[in-house]
């Protein structure tokens, strides 16, 4: 229990940098507030349809973001049916908890995500295989040109030659 | 003189000069022999009654080619003078010689041989069918400068069987002097080799004249039983006309041209004007033998007593070993200053023993220098008069010790210093000088192209080239040169067509050779760049023996060796196009083409940068051939990021679509 209660004195400074708020911060947030408070059915509708972009971006390593990014983008535009037809029935509360209830909707927008989720996971493999392919046919080239140079200079040209692919 | 090739037809009798003069070797002529040259009977192609004969010259030695076109033109005059005279095949003779051919004297020899007797010639007959007929030809040499150099009882000839006059034998056939007997060489000729005689001067054909003349009085040699060291020895001793009339009846008329004649002082000789005087009925004065200063007492040298420096100087010259010692021992400085009271030369003898035991050669030949300066230079076995020096190193080239001592004497510089101790006339002098420097400037470059091969070349303007490859060839001038190598290469020779000979040779003929060219040459290991100058080197010799000749088997022969030179060219297509090129050239016999299709210095550029880029792009090749087998395509990592950002790009291409299909569904709605 001692051990826990006690970090080391050099970690205080950097949990102490954490805890405040940047006046960068602090301005967005002063901006958005009105938005926010204005446009709050919406919010709430996009949390609940964005779920799954939400979850992306926790499991997300990579520094550029790309699982977030494939999946939030499909997921956002799966999103929009909902967004539309709350902006058109208006928008309140109600309207934002009824048209988040309906299935139809959750299923655009989670269906999509999954579409991203999957290219995402899907791709490097169809990848791999292409340049296989690439990099046997561009060792042919190469080894091609190889034997025209040797043919025309000699092998003197080359040092030790490594066995030609075919 | 021509230079006439052998004409092919009939080759199998006969060869013919000029197209003429054919030589039947199958008819020889041996009472028309010279001492280094046979004869054979000849025919005129264009006048077959016309008696000829022709004198086929020895393979390595230097028939008089200077004064042979003057011998020509002197038709009239009472010598026999050479019709016509180049280089030939000759059936069943390898190779090539040099031949001269003569119109056949029309009466018999005066003495068959030098040792042969004859009936002795009353005074009265020698000036009738001697002196007077034979006086047109001394005048014209002398007013000409030509110098006989073969004056001789045994080379002359009656002119017709009634023997009323005499004509000249040839004196063309071989170096100035070196077929004369010692008997008719004046004492510092005589202590020359027959080689190192030198062209002389007109008082040695007058003193060759004038011992003729005793010859013929005496009815054969008259000295015959004294071996040629005694005879010298004799002359120096007693004086030439006492050595040579001794006891002989000769009336005092007579007595006069022989005393004159057989002055050993060549100043004081006769001339061929003081000759017609004494024909004209005047009386002069007879000379009396010009004996050198007897000393006071004798020195002692091998045994014997001398009495003289002359004497003492010939004896040291002969007896090589022993004259180190009485120089070492002062004993020879000592004599010259208590007998002649002669300092200056005692002294100049000092110095010259002051060196050290491994320069006594030297040593002896500048004492010898000193101690009787008109001498001929002597160092060991070789000895020569000043202007016969590089004659006699020519003919004596292939006599190993002699070249030896020829080199051994000129690096030391010693005909330098005997020209500087002499008194001769400065004009000479300078042109001798010119040339001893020029042969130590060869012989201190022992390089092929230098060295004694070229000191050889240089010294003695056609000399034939003393190759192996084409010594049998007789080749005098570069124009000869390819159609010699020709030949050999048609008999099927291996090797190159190249050794220092033939490259001295071709250095000293083609004046315009670039040192380039020598230096090429200079190193065997560099085969590309060697085999090169030799083609350089024969290119040249093409361009100056004229475009109009071809010499297939030649330039077969150099195509072949150019391989090395091909080679060097890394394109291969240039290769193989090179070698068609090579091929074709070497048919057409034009090693001038050959020349200029392996010198390309254009294509040697471009071979080099292409094949620079050639590597460059290989070894650029080589590097993306191990990339790519390294995984740098399939590395999962790559692909994975590849694949992520390749989902971004679709996801983003998906999610706008159906944003803009969304939005105009919903405005259309």
């Amino acid at each position: 229990m001692a051990g826990k209660s006690n970090p080391p004195n050099t970690a205080a400074p950097k949990g102490a940098g954490k805890g405040k708020l940047s006046g960068r911060t602090i301005g967005t947030f002063i901006i958005l507030m009105p938005v926010i408070a204005v446009l709050m059915p919406s919010c709430i509708l996009l949390a609940l349809n964005l779920a799954p972009t939400l979850v992306a971006f926790a499991v997300d390593r990579t520094r550029e973001k790309y699982l977030t990014i494939t999946v939030g983008l499909l997921n956002l535009s799966g999103s929009l049916p909902a967004i539309l037809r709350l902006w058109t029935e208006g928008q309140t509360y109600e309207v934002a908890l009824r048209v988040a209830g309906d299935p139809f909707n959750l299923l655009i927008a989670y269906g999509t995500a999954a579409i991203g989720c999957s290219i995402y996971l899907t791709l490097p493999i169809i990848l791999s295989s292409y340049y296989a392919r690439m990099t046997t046919m561009r060792l042919r080239i190469l080894q091609d040109r190889q034997d025209t140079l040797n043919e025309a200079w000699g092998d003197e040209i080359a040092g030790e030659r490594p066995p030609r692919i075919d | 003189m021509s230079e006439e090739r052998s004409q092919r037809s009939g080759r199998q009798e006969m060869t013919a000069l000029g197209g003429r003069y054919e030589i039947q070797m199958d008819k020889p002529l041996p009472h028309l022999d010279s001492p280094l040259a046979k004869a054979y009977s000849v025919t005129d192609s264009r006048a077959a009654s016309r008696g000829m004969f022709g004198l086929v010259c020895q393979p390595d030695l230097l028939p008089r080619i200077d004064v042979i076109p003057q011998f020509t033109r002197m038709r009239r005059i009472p010598v026999l003078t050479p019709v016509d005279a180049g280089s030939v095949e000759l059936p069943g003779v390898a190779g090539r010689r040099f031949i001269i051919v003569f119109d056949l004297p029309t009466g018999e020899r005066i003495l068959q041989s030098p040792d042969s007797k004859m009936e002795p010639l009353h005074e009265d007959q020698i000036v009738r069918r001697i002196i007077k007929p034979l006086m047109p030809a001394l005048k014209e040499m002398a007013s000409r400068s030509i110098r006989n150099r073969s004056i001789r009882a045994d080379n002359m000839f009656y002119t017709n069987v009634g023997k009323t006059a005499s004509i000249l034998g040839e004196c063309v056939s071989n170096p100035p002097g070196m077929s004369q007997p010692v008997l008719y060489e004046p004492i510092q000729a005589a202590m020359s080799l027959p080689s190192g005689r030198g062209s002389g001067a007109i008082s040695d054909d007058l003193y060759a004249f004038g011992v003729t003349l005793v010859v013929l009085i005496h009815g054969g040699n008259p000295v015959a039983d004294l071996n040629d060291d005694l005879i010298v020895a004799r002359k120096i001793q007693h004086g030439s006309y006492s050595t040579l009339v001794g006891n002989m009846r000769i009336s005092l008329s007579m007595m006069e041209p022989l005393r004159g004649l057989l002055c050993d002082d060549a100043s004081e000789r006769w001339t061929v004007e003081d000759i017609e005087l004494w024909l004209g009925g005047r009386q002069l004065s007879p000379k009396q033998p010009m004996l050198p200063t007897r000393a006071s007492r004798s020195i002692s040298f091998a045994g014997k007593e001398y009495w003289n420096r002359y004497a003492l100087s010939f004896a040291l010259g002969k007896n090589w070993s022993q004259a180190g010692e009485i120089l070492k021992n002062r004993e020879l400085e000592g004599w010259i200053r208590r007998t002649y009271s002669d300092e200056d030369t005692a002294n100049a003898i000092a110095t010259a023993a002051g060196g050290t035991d491994e320069n006594l050669e030297q040593a002896v030949c500048r004492a010898l220098m000193v101690l009787q300066p008109d001498l001929p230079i002597r160092y060991k076995s070789f000895s020569a008069r000043i202007e016969g020096i590089a004659q006699c190193f020519a003919a004596e080239y292939h006599n190993h010790d002699m070249r030896k001592n020829f080199i051994a004497m000129m690096l030391a510089k010693l005909p330098q210093s005997y020209l500087q101790s002499s008194r001769g006339s400065r004009t000479e002098q300078a042109a001798l000088m010119k040339v001893f420097d020029m042969i130590n400037h060869f012989l201190e470059r022992p390089k092929i192209g230098f060295g004694v091969e070229r000191a050889l070349y240089e010294s003695n303007r056609g000399w034939p080239c003393q190759s192996p490859l084409i010594k049998q060839d007789y080749v005098c001038e570069i124009e000869d040169l390819l159609p010699a190598l020709d030949r050999v290469a048609e008999s099927g020779a291996t090797g190159e067509p190249m050794d220092r000979h033939i490259a001295a040779f071709a250095a000293t003929r083609l004046r315009n050779m670039p040192e380039r060219t020598l230096a090429m040459l200079a190193n065997v290991n560099d085969l590309p760049n060697y085999r090169l100058g030799i083609l350089h080197v024969l290119a040249e010799a093409h361009r100056v023996a004229g475009t109009q000749h071809r010499f297939p088997n030649v330039s077969r022969w150099m195509g072949k060796l150019l391989e090395p030179v091909v080679e060097q060219f890394h394109n291969r297509v240039y290769r193989a196009q090179l070698h068609t090129e090579i091929e074709r050239a070497s048919s057409n016999g034009d090693l001038m083409q050959l020349e200029f299709l392996v010198d390309n210095m254009d294509a040697q550029e471009q071979d080099i940068h292409g094949y620079e880029k050639a590597r460059t792009e290989h070894a650029n090749l080589l590097q993306g051939i191990a990339w790519l087998e390294d995984g740098g395509l399939t590395a999962p990592s790559r692909v994975l990021e590849k694949g992520q950002q390749v989902a971004t790009v679709i996801s983003a291409m998906i999610s706008g679509v159906l944003i803009v299909a969304l939005t105009v569904l919903h405005v259309v709605k």
